[in-house]
């Protein structure tokens, strides 16, 4: 999706400015910006819903593998390494994943993408007052409105529809 | 690659003009690394997305127009490290009274004009890394209930100005060393992700005239209308979260591996929403 939105924007040019600059269209920005934070955020919850406890138990310090006691075989018998996965690898990961999403650092990070291009309701004015000033508003109106032209009280309007009112069990 | 003016850049410092051009830059470049994608706004390339609209869209900041080329070409062939401060600080309003107060007591705005230039307060949200930057290009973005002469301005300044201060949160770097290892935060480990606030002390000197950018006789509310808007950093957002989702997959689709949870079928959907 996210990946669509950017070829999208990459190959819609608007020229704008005496340079003739080109720039991604309006209309393929601004469903970028809204869409994004909410994918992102749905993303993070699948993560933690999928792999769940996964991500919690984990030691708290690469050095736990060098002590007695020895966490690689803790983690061995509680994790049930799968897929070839030793220990090891296994933190590595998860300490991975959770420091993209979860630590403080991903935590934040969740906050800066759900802000990347202004406030919730800014980036949704940004939406409104691009697609009025471009003319798409009136545009989507009036697609609207050419289909709510075709019938009234009375039935169909539209010439190429049938009248059916002669069958109609309230007639 | 060729500037307009002779010379040479890198791809993201010159404007596109056309489709192909617009394809090839706007750091839609597939093959960073991880850490890339978490700096994000901090990236130079990011940063030139912005500048292109000074070349590109000049006559925005009349009557300084030929400011804006100015730092265009500048940065096209110095290419110094631009920080960016668009963003307003939020205010708490909890009177109408204060409401109406504050936007004017913290939006950066211009406190003294000399020959020399302008002197400006007020406190901006900049980007991660803004204390490794040379400059800091302070705009302003989307519409605020202020009107003002005095808060209609675009400029630059050097972010080793005399008065400008950078306030930072926690360094993640430094409690990851402290606490942890690069394999206990194999992300926040990493350094120079220390986002900063912007505040300039009363009267810091934001360069001579001739650095100035916009600041017209309109507020600020109207101006924004108007405004040199970044549809390239915009583009260069989505590439990146784009990569991102792809970077958080491949690590997502590695722990439905290991957990077994592959089996379920759970990875399918994240893996749609790219």
């Amino acid at each position: 999706m996210i990946w669509g939105l950017s070829d999208a924007m990459a190959k819609t040019a608007s020229i704008r400015g005496r340079a003739a600059a080109s720039c991604p269209a309006w209309s393929r920005r601004r469903p970028y910006q809204v869409l994004a934070p909410e994918a992102y955020v749905q993303i993070k919850n699948l993560i933690e819903k999928t792999v769940a406890s996964g991500l919690i138990y984990l030691n708290s310090h690469a050095r736990d593998f060098a002590d007695a006691g020895d966490a690689r075989s803790i983690s061995i018998s509680t994790c049930a390494a799968r897929a070839g996965s030793d220990a090891v690898g296994r933190v590595k990961l998860m300490k991975l994943l959770w420091d993209a999403v979860g630590t403080e650092f991903g935590g934040r990070h969740e906050l800066y993408e759900i802000n990347y291009s202004g406030s919730h309701e800014e980036i949704r004015r940004y939406a409104l007052f691009g697609a009025l000033a471009s003319g798409q508003y009136d545009r989507w109106k009036q697609f609207a409105e050419s289909c709510m032209a075709e019938y009234d009280l009375d039935g169909w309007k539209a010439k190429d529809l049938v009248d059916t009112s002669r069958i109609s069990a309230l007639r | 690659m060729p500037t307009e003016w002779g010379g040479f850049t890198h791809r993201y410092f010159r404007a596109p003009t056309n489709v192909d051009e617009q394809v090839a830059g706007g750091g839609r470049d597939r093959g960073v690394g991880a850490a890339h994608l978490w700096l994000a706004r901090a990236l130079p390339d990011y940063k030139a997305a912005f500048l292109g609209t000074l070349g590109a869209n000049a006559e925005f900041y009349a009557p300084y127009q030929a400011n804006a080329k100015r730092w265009y070409r500048f940065s096209q062939e110095r290419v110094p490290f631009i920080n960016h401060a668009i963003i307003h600080p939020r205010w708490i309003a909890t009177s109408r009274r204060a409401r109406q107060a504050a936007p004017t007591d913290v939006c950066a705005r211009v406190v003294k004009e000399t020959d020399a230039g302008l002197y400006v307060t007020g406190a901006k949200v900049v980007a991660t890394g803004s204390a490794l930057t040379h400059f800091t290009f302070v705009a302003h973005h989307g519409l605020h209930p202020v009107q003002g002469k005095n808060f209609a301005i675009v400029f630059m300044v050097p972010t080793n100005a005399k008065g400008v201060k950078l306030i930072c949160r926690v360094s993640n770097e430094m409690r990851a060393a402290m606490l942890g290892s690069p394999f206990d935060y194999p992300l926040s480990s990493r350094p120079g992700r220390e986002r900063r606030h912007l505040r300039h002390g009363q009267g810091v000197r934001a360069l001579g005239g001739r650095v100035r950018l916009r600041r017209r006789g309109e507020g600020q509310a109207t101006s924004s209308r108007g405004r040199a808007s970044f549809p390239a950093p915009c583009m260069h957002g989505c590439t990146r979260l784009a990569v991102k989702l792809d970077f958080i997959t491949g690590l997502l689709i590695k722990a439905t591996e290991i957990t077994g949870a592959r089996v379920r079928s759970a990875a399918s959907r994240p893996i749609s929403a790219r």
